[in-house]
């Protein structure tokens, strides 16, 4: 590669989440302290910081405190306190509240916020000490020298759907650094590529995720209250499945509304947008966006395996911090302050490495022995069994999770440790002759997936080549044959689409790449794995500011 | 000292002005307009909206034209090609006799061309009283250099008040370089033209930020105003081949010609294979065309009204036509004269690249897709019926 | 070659919408983009770059925040970037802008060719082109949609016409406004982006560009805007029923005024 396209930094981080930016605020902050100068770069993928990031979000601020021991949170843009906490179990018109609340659940003194906003606003602070930030580019493979990780190189921009390159073709960067840190959120593709390359999750779990769509709604002021949280099991959800809805009082006229599923459900036809299209029309929830507009519509996947589907954090010159590595707690779904902290450990980690000028894995596994250390490691481990609990029933669930509760988190496991099974291997085969009676979209509460995906504000550029990659037609046509194309349902976004040859008459895929969220339910949730999700151009995807 | 001032002691904390900014310049702060210089585009909506107190002035001083009160006189820059005077003249002469009617003046045309003197009288018929005509080989191109010298020169002579010039891409060009020869105002691609009578001033409407807005320009102090209008905007003058005017053929000395640039060739293109973010006229499919040879209905149709074939994203999608032919949010934003949507049902992402457009025609088979609410005028029926009978139909007509 | 090509910073016309209550363009959350018309004139001044050597510096009259236009201007591989920024030259209509930023090439001096986008997207007037080209008194050639050479002091292009294009020559220097089928702009390599953010751009007022205070802003401008409306909503919703033939007929005689 000519030194045109190379660039040389010491710490990149691939990816501007929460974790990334503590990540790099962190080491920032190490620098100064001790007087020293060596650099840290973000790529970033979304045209700006913030854009790809998606939650509800219930945030505990402490730890982002500690982050920011000199900065005034009550700066953090959208944040509004938790007032008034409703934990419910639907059925089709019913509401009931839950008899037990568990104290792990409880969100008193947390904030809700839009994480892309609170993210856009930690990469301004990360940018005055110095962090290099640069949006809008994604980094697409790892290159490795003699066994080990030293860089990644960015996409090519400017070929055509074949990939041959066009006149404004612009080849891709090398960026090398002598620590990578993985902070690409939940499904990174190229954590999974360092993952398999270095066998990091042997002996592990899989992990396991839901995705989580949701909406930003309007309302009328009066509506439901700043500060007011509903968070509900059941309806309209069977009692197999695993997931769960929420509304949180953004403010006084805007609130979010959405829906989490599990992604190791059987039925192939299960949609997650139109699970949330169903929760709205639920009486208690109906009732507060009455007389609302929707602004915006997203979908993101949350990394639930806990602990025991951790991979290895850390490999030579690598470690993988966030989402990514998935710091989530259940149930309270907490993994936003769990990140800071990792990250932080991380941050330590690579000072130090970096100035001992030793990035081996002996040395980057001081970011385990940190992590394991910290309060927020406690949380996690204290959830640690809690998903393996919900793969079969709801109720099975609830007593498994009471049990849990009982034994301090060990549950039922002789060893301690419960198994998942990846959540691609669930799905059963399409019954035949299944007619699904086909939602009534009324388009003021409820829309179809194509409208809804204007809402996202989803753009890419249209020439370049497919960044869905199809490993194989034939097995396309096979999961047609055996599961009626369960992507045309899964992906929130409406990218696949189940079509017929107009010569052949054969059933086949069409693609809409420019409708994706960046979500990778495909890549989790296909059952032969038949999909690859990696990124599209730098800049393109989602626009989930203020969300 | 130009400027925007809020005179305090007037204003009453109304937050009218507030309200009425479009640019969002104006922050009510203890009940008192504070106006952000870098966003306020001085449009003066804030000083109609206070128009009841009087609280806020936007002061302009600029030099005036020089006896602007001697300036008479509505003027057509009438624009010929292949010696042939071009229609969108013939709509312009209608407008600018109702403007010289109300301000009781005559009007004038000039026309630069080559073996072009036979024309003028066309233009005598169409409302003329004048008709200044200058006839040299040199001048059978539009070319900037040349055309802006004489028309700039013609002007300073005879001084109008108004001079309209079509907006056609070399007539833009030409006027504009003539607004700065004479250091004067233009306004481009006015969709309405009247007169203050008691000011004599014209008042200029415009179409601003894709269509989104309309303005309404004035160019109170300077002479001549200058304006220029497209091709079907205006009703065409009627002949009257009775009328009667003067045609004044003008001789250039040889300097005004000078051009730096030259035509080498013109090229009648079939416009079907224009860039539809240039065209006038789309003819776009989707879903429902169900196949890539299904859009040559639409070439058909395309071809026959001088226009561009677009798409949705489903019909690219599917394979059946390259992307560059694509309409909607991630593809090309449009604004043509007419769009016809065959066959699309008209989801918010095409729409968005769509609606600006001056007229939509949707045929859909089906009566409720959205496409039917931003329609114009539409048809529930198959494309495929009726696309050609449309193509048929107006192959008779046209 | 040296190459000046001038940008300006607009809203995301495609974003802006009305309130339908207050009637005010809804202008929060709308980004501001480099105007569209200008990236195609960027990416062509980096080809004849690519071609002929050179260099591209890029050029805007704005407020201080135009500086982010110009500095992804940079990001796309232009080398230099100049903002012409003054209070004064606010409420300056096309002829006052096409003055000034003559006058800032003026200061720059030595160029070849000056290259523009077609129109912005805001004002929508396709006047600054050819107003700087007639400031400077140089040659134009108006939506070019190709160039087909450059060679001896001379460029031939193919401007778009309404019926279809014309081949014409220029001398150089001279001015191009260009359209978007010239080309298809490049994205910004990771080099431009860290070129971008530490590049200095040059910021220059009123007296920098020694510009005559009655040409400038206010002064300068004879055009102004009187009110600013929200358009009537122009449509019919007419739907055309009954028999195929029937329906065409009805529907041609109701368009056909607006087709040649």
């Amino acid at each position: 590669m000519s030194n045109d396209n190379l660039i040389e930094t010491d710490v990149l981080v691939i990816g501007a989440g929460p974790a990334g930016l503590s990540f790099a605020i962190h080491y920032a902050d190490l620098n100064r302290k001790h007087h020293l100068t060596s650099k840290v770069m973000i790529l970033e993928k979304a045209a700006a910081v913030g854009n790809h990031t998606l939650s509800g979000a219930l945030m505990n601020f402490k730890t982002l405190g500690e982050l920011l021991p000199d900065v005034d949170l009550s700066s953090v843009p959208t944040a509004t306190e938790v007032r008034q906490e409703e934990m419910l179990f639907l059925t089709k018109k019913k509401a009931f509240g839950l008899p037990y609340h568990p104290k792990a659940m409880s969100n008193k003194g947390n904030r809700i916020i839009s994480l892309g906003a609170m993210v856009g606003w930690l990469g301004g602070i990360a940018e005055q000490k110095g962090v290099e930030i640069f949006a809008g580019v994604a980094a697409q493979e790892l290159i490795f020298e003699k066994g080990k990780i030293v860089g990644v190189l960015t996409g090519a921009s400017g070929l055509d759907h074949e990939g041959k390159p066009m006149p404004n073709y612009q080849p891709p960067t090398e960026v090398r650094a002598k620590v990578i840190i993985f902070a690409e959120g939940a499904r990174g593709h190229l954590t999974k590529t360092l993952i398999e390359k270095f066998d990091l999750a042997k002996g592990k779990n899989p992990q396991a995720y839901s995705l989580g769509v949701k909406e930003l709604w309007e309302v009328p002021e009066g509506s439901f209250a700043q500060g007011h949280i509903i968070h509900t099991l059941g309806w309209p959800l069977g009692t197999d499945q695993f997931g769960g809805g929420f509304v949180y009082g953004l403010n006084k006229t805007q609130v979010v509304v959405g829906f989490c599923s599990g992604l190791d459900y059987s039925d192939p036809a299960f949609d997650p947008h139109g699970a949330l299209q169903s929760y709205k029309t639920h009486p208690r929830i109906a009732a507060i966006i009455k007389n609302g507009k929707l602004l915006k519509y997203g979908a993101k996947n949350i990394p639930e395996g806990g602990v025991f589907s951790l991979p290895q954090l850390y490999h030579d010159n690598a470690m993988i911090i966030g989402d990514a590595a998935g710091f989530v707690a259940m149930p309270s779904l907490k993994g936003i302050h769990l990140s800071i902290r990792a990250a932080m450990n991380a941050a330590q980690t690579a000072f130090i490495a970096i100035n001992e000028q030793n990035t081996s894995k002996e040395n980057l596994s001081l970011y385990k022995i940190l992590f394991e250390n910290t309060s927020e490691y406690r949380e996690l481990y204290a959830a640690r069994n809690f998903r393996q609990c919900f793969t079969s029933s709801l109720y099975a669930g609830l007593l498994k999770f009471g049990i849990n509760q009982i034994t301090g988190g060990r549950g039922l496991s002789l060893n301690g440790r419960s198994r998942l099974s990846e959540d691609h291997k669930h799905l059963r085969p399409a019954l035949k002759n299944n007619h699904l009676t086909p939602f009534a979209f009324d388009n003021k509460t409820t829309f179809e997936k194509e409208a809804e995906v204007f809402y996202s504000g989803t753009k890419h550029d249209e020439e370049q080549p497919c960044h869905l990659r199809i490993l194989s037609q034939d097995t396309c046509l096979q999961c047609i044959e055996k599961f009626e194309a369960p992507c045309r349902y899964f992906c929130p976004a409406k990218v696949f689409e189940l079509s017929r040859d107009a010569q052949t008459n054969q059933r086949k895929i069409i693609l809409h790449p420019s409708n994706c969220l960046h979500c990778k339910t495909c890549d989790i949730k296909d059952p032969f794995q038949n999909v690859t999700w990696v990124p599209p151009y730098g800049g393109d995807g989602p626009r989930y500011d203020k969300m | 000292m130009s400027g925007i001032t809020v005179y305090q002691d007037k204003c009453t904390g109304c937050a009218l002005c507030e309200k009425a900014c479009p640019f969002d310049a104006i922050t009510m702060v203890d009940k008192k307009p504070v106006i952000d210089l870098d966003k306020c585009s001085l449009c003066s909506s804030c000083v109609e909206a206070c128009r009841k107190f009087g609280a806020i002035e936007i002061i302009r001083t600029t030099t005036q034209t020089p006896d602007i009160e001697k300036y008479k006189g509505v003027w057509v820059l009438a624009l010929q090609r292949k010696g042939v005077v071009q229609s969108v003249t013939y709509e312009l002469l209608g407008k600018a006799r109702e403007l010289a009617d109300k301000l009781k003046v005559s009007v004038s045309c000039v026309l630069l061309g080559h073996n072009i003197k036979d024309k003028a009288q066309d233009l005598i018929y169409r409302g003329a009283d004048k008709v200044y005509v200058v006839d040299d080989p040199k001048l059978e191109h539009l070319l900037e250099e040349p055309y802006a010298r004489i028309v700039s020169n013609l002007i300073r002579k005879h001084r109008p008040e108004i001079v309209l010039c079509p907006a056609t891409s070399i007539g833009r060009s030409v006027i504009s370089r003539v607004a700065v020869q004479l250091r004067v105002g233009l306004t481009a691609d006015c969709t309405g033209l009247d007169v203050n009578t008691d000011e004599r001033y014209l008042l200029q409407t415009r179409p601003a930020f894709g269509g989104s807005i309309m303005a309404t320009i004035l160019s109170k102090h300077h002479r001549p105003q200058l304006a220029t209008v497209r091709h079907k905007v205006m009703k065409e003058a009627a002949v009257d081949p009775n009328r009667k005017g003067e045609i004044e053929v003008v001789e250039f000395d040889k300097s005004f010609f000078i051009s730096r640039t030259k035509v080498l060739k013109v090229v009648d293109e079939v416009t079907s294979t224009v860039n539809i973010a240039e065209a006038n006229v789309i003819v776009s499919g989707g879903r429902a065309m169900g196949g890539a040879a299904n859009f040559k209905l639409l070439e058909d149709l395309a071809k026959v009204l001088n226009g561009a074939v677009g798409a949705s994203r489903a019909a690219v999608d599917e394979g059946w036509i390259p992307y560059s032919h694509q309409v909607g949010q991630t593809g090309k934003t449009v604004c043509p004269k007419l769009y016809i949507a065959c066959g699309i049902s008209g989801q918010i992402q095409h729409l968005v690249g769509m609606q600006s457009s001056d007229t939509i025609i949707a045929i859909n088979r089906d009566p409720s897709a959205p496409i039917f609410k931003v329609a114009n005028y539409g048809i529930v029926g198959d494309v495929f019926e009726i696309v050609p009978l449309l193509t048929k139909r107006f192959q008779e007509i046209l | 070659m040296n190459i000046i090509v001038c940008i300006k910073q607009v809203p995301d016309t495609s974003e802006v919408r009305i309130d339908p209550s207050t009637n005010n363009l809804v202008r929060d959350g709308v980004k501001s983009i480099i105007n569209p018309f200008d990236m195609y004139a960027i990416e062509e001044g980096l080809r004849l770059k690519e071609k002929f050597g050179g260099k591209v510096m890029v050029l805007s009259m704005g407020p201080p925040q135009a500086e982010a236009a110009l500095r992804e201007a940079v990001s796309l591989g232009c080398d230099e970037a100049v903002l012409v920024s003054d209070r004064a030259f606010a409420g300056s209509d096309t002829l006052a802008t096409s003055y000034t930023l003559s006058k800032a090439i003026e200061k720059i001096k030595d160029y070849d060719m000056i290259i523009c986008g077609k129109q912005a997207i805001d004002g929508d007037t396709a006047q600054v082109g050819p107003g700087i080209a007639a400031t400077l008194d140089i040659p134009q050639i108006n939506y070019v949609r190709k160039i087909e050479e450059i060679k001896d002091g001379a460029i031939t292009a193919e401007r778009a016409t309404e019926e279809g294009y014309e081949v014409v020559q220029s001398s150089l220097p001279c001015l191009l406004t260009v359209v978007k089928e010239i080309n298809n702009p490049r994205l910004p390599s990771l080099k431009g982006k860290m070129k971008a953010k530490s590049v200095v751009i040059q910021t220059w007022n009123a007296t920098d560009i020694a510009a005559e205070e009655s040409r400038i802003g206010f002064k300068g401008s004879p055009t102004w805007v009187l009110n600013i409306f929200t358009p009537q909503a122009k449509h019919e919703g007419k739907i055309f029923e009954g028999e195929a033939q029937q329906a065409v007929d009805q529907l041609v005689e109701s368009i056909k005024g607006l087709v040649h």
